[in-house]
């Protein structure tokens, strides 16, 4: 599999057919997502005959002819169904697509297809959903991770060059590091919400899926800036991400947490972040031990803040105006039970149930208000360690590499624990990425580099680097279509 | 802090969901395992936090709240569930009983 910049580079001067790519990812997954070694990580895949190439001008397209796959829970309208791997959403088309789709399209960009996931992004192992679990490509034993896992575990096999999903406490970086590929959070108001179906609206954001460094941050280019159909979207300019893939880290203060490097981790991981500090200190990074003192409240805070936030969000999902509908009901509230309780999974109603239950009047003060508290405490923690001088914080992604599937599927709170570094970005609103550093058993280790506000140019100046230095090559075998089957 | 299966059973009616006895009282050991973990915010302190509202640096700028046109391509019949004469049509509620013929 091509890398997006050679592809949309190919197709801009007409080296290679604009619709050869496309074409030939197709027929990939039409080979590999049929059978019993399916990955299943596609819900939905255009037909041929669907292909509806953009009206605009490929010599400058800057995504020229690009298949891109996106999850299935940001709305399409090019005939792809929007299901958020959830029953109560089953066949369902939007009427509209999201801010990101059209600004991916109008780059030149083709959606292939949509991505399974955690049904609404309830997960962190894409077992959660209605229509199968997600299988890592590097080992189908393992989860890839979640709740983007159809998307990073599309990537890593190589059946597309990038992809889109949806990050509110981990989503796009912790299925990256278990798929060893790059996944990115932006800062939250850089990219439009507008058509994401919510979950968690003040967590929720974008972010992108790519092979390397430099097509995650093309890709985040493109669907970045002001939307005025989204009233969190800021009008701040973006600067050029791809520009500031350039650059080392010669000089860069690099903070390490020390919360961060507990007892939880696995040992693999363990190595691969010292392994990782050690080459950024030999190539001229200063690397200074930091506190985040609050990181304790963390996970707390977000599973409280993000449950009640989603049933109040998931509280549409009631029959009366798109979306499944129970027929067998004599009375309007029997309608919405009925409707509620077959469309929705365990997961989301486990979800659902702990917001509710965190938002009762006789709890919210308790939880809801206190999680907020937290959340600031959190955010105020980032800010005087920015504010100290550091430049970027160096974390691992999650404390494990992927584990096998089944193993925490009955244990939510086991579960709930793979996002434990994860969760404070989208709390504090801050960008971070999770680039592949090394790998444990042949299973790939993510590190987290976690930025300032608005500091996504620093972000992908050292995930750059950390990639052309880091060993982090688990032999994984691509399912992605030869160079010479897309020309 | 716990929570009773009759507890399980009101958080699940407010929030229009139903629960067969052997699901609330499952339910109901996973929420009573996952508020043990979060109960950690309990010793959040009270007194250090003034301001809530924003957690970001104050450079967003956020939109007036100007209202802008929908850009739907399909018509709410192509995808509601029931939709006649432009009106989203549900059953009765009980208190209207069910002899309330919708609109034909």
């Amino acid at each position: 599999m091509k890398d997006v910049a050679t592809i949309a580079g190919a197709v801009r001067d007409g080296a290679m057919d604009p619709m050869g790519p496309t074409q030939a990812v197709l027929k990939s997954i039409r080979d590999h997502e049929e059978g019993p070694g399916s990955l299943n990580t596609f819900l939905a895949v255009i037909s041929s005959e669907d292909i509806k190439f953009p009206e605009i001008d490929l010599t400058t397209a800057r995504l020229a002819g690009v298949p891109l796959a996106v999850k299935d829970n940001l709305a399409t309208a090019c005939g792809l169904p929007t299901t958020c791997a959830s029953q109560i959403l089953k066949d369902y088309h939007s009427p509209y697509e999201a801010t990101v789709i059209r600004r991916l399209r109008e780059a030149g960009a083709i959606i292939i297809g949509k991505t399974n996931m955690d049904e609404f992004a309830m997960g962190s192992s894409s077992e959660n959903s209605s229509f199968g679990p997600v299988r890592n490509p590097i080992d189908i034993t393992r989860v890839p991770g979640g709740s983007s896992g159809g998307s990073a575990a599309a990537v890593a096999a190589g059946l597309v060059p990038g992809a889109l999903g949806s990050d509110t406490g981990g989503s796009v970086r912790q299925p990256a590091a278990f798929c060893g590929v790059v996944g990115v959070k932006p800062t939250y108001g850089l990219v439009s919400r507008y058509g994401l179906v919510a979950f968690a609206s003040s967590l929720d954001q974008v972010g992108t899926f790519g092979r390397n460094v430099r097509d995650a941050a093309e890709l985040l280019q493109i669907i970045s800036g002001h939307d005025p159909l989204d009233s969190t979207s800021t009008k701040n300019t973006v600067p050029d991400l791809v520009k500031s893939c350039d650059g080392g880290v010669e000089g860069l203060v690099v903070g390490v947490p020390r919360e961060y490097f507990g007892n939880s981790l696995e040992k693999g991981v363990q190595d691969s972040c010292r392994n990782t500090l050690d080459i950024l200190k030999k190539n001229g990074a200063i690397v200074r031990e930091v506190s985040l003192p609050n990181t304790e409240y963390a996970l707390s805070a977000y599973y409280i803040i993000a449950t009640a936030e989603a049933s109040s969000n998931l509280a549409r999902f009631d029959g009366v105006r798109y979306g499944f509908r129970h027929k067998d009901c004599q009375y309007l509230g029997e309608m919405y039970e009925k409707t509620r309780t077959f469309g929705f999974g365990d997961e989301v109603k486990r979800r659902i149930l702990l917001g509710t239950f965190a938002l009762t009047s006789g709890y919210y003060d308790r939880y809801y208000g206190r999680a907020q508290r937290a959340r600031r405490l959190v955010s105020e923690d980032f800010k005087k360690v920015f504010q100290d001088g550091v430049d970027v914080i160096f974390t691992p992604t999650s404390p494990t590499v992927a584990f096998p599937l089944g193993e925490r599927i009955e244990d939510p709170l086991q579960m709930y624990l793979a996002d434990v570094f994860t969760v404070t970005a989208n709390l504090t609103g801050l960008p971070a990425i999770s680039v592949p550093i090394g790998d444990s058993d042949g299973l790939p280790v993510g590190g987290q580099l976690i930025a300032p506000w608005w500091g996504e140019p620093i972000l992908f100046q050292t995930a750059t680097f950390l990639e052309s230095v880091c060993s982090c090559s688990p032999g994984y075998p691509l399912l992605g279509v030869d160079e010479e089957d897309a020309e | 802090m716990s929570v009773s299966r009759e507890d399980v059973i009101r958080i699940a009616e407010l929030a229009r969901l139903h629960l067969t006895e052997s699901e609330s009282k499952s339910l109901g050991e996973d929420l009573n395992g996952i508020l043990e973990y979060v109960d950690a915010i309990s010793s959040v302190p009270e007194e250090m936090v003034k301001d809530c509202d924003t957690i970001q640096d104050g450079t967003s700028e956020r939109r007036s709240g100007e209202q802008y046109p929908d850009h739907m391509s399909d018509p709410p019949s192509c995808h509601a569930p029931d939709y006649r004469e432009e009106f989203f049509v549900v059953p009765s509620p009980p208190s209207l009983g069910t002899d309330v013929e919708p609109p034909s």
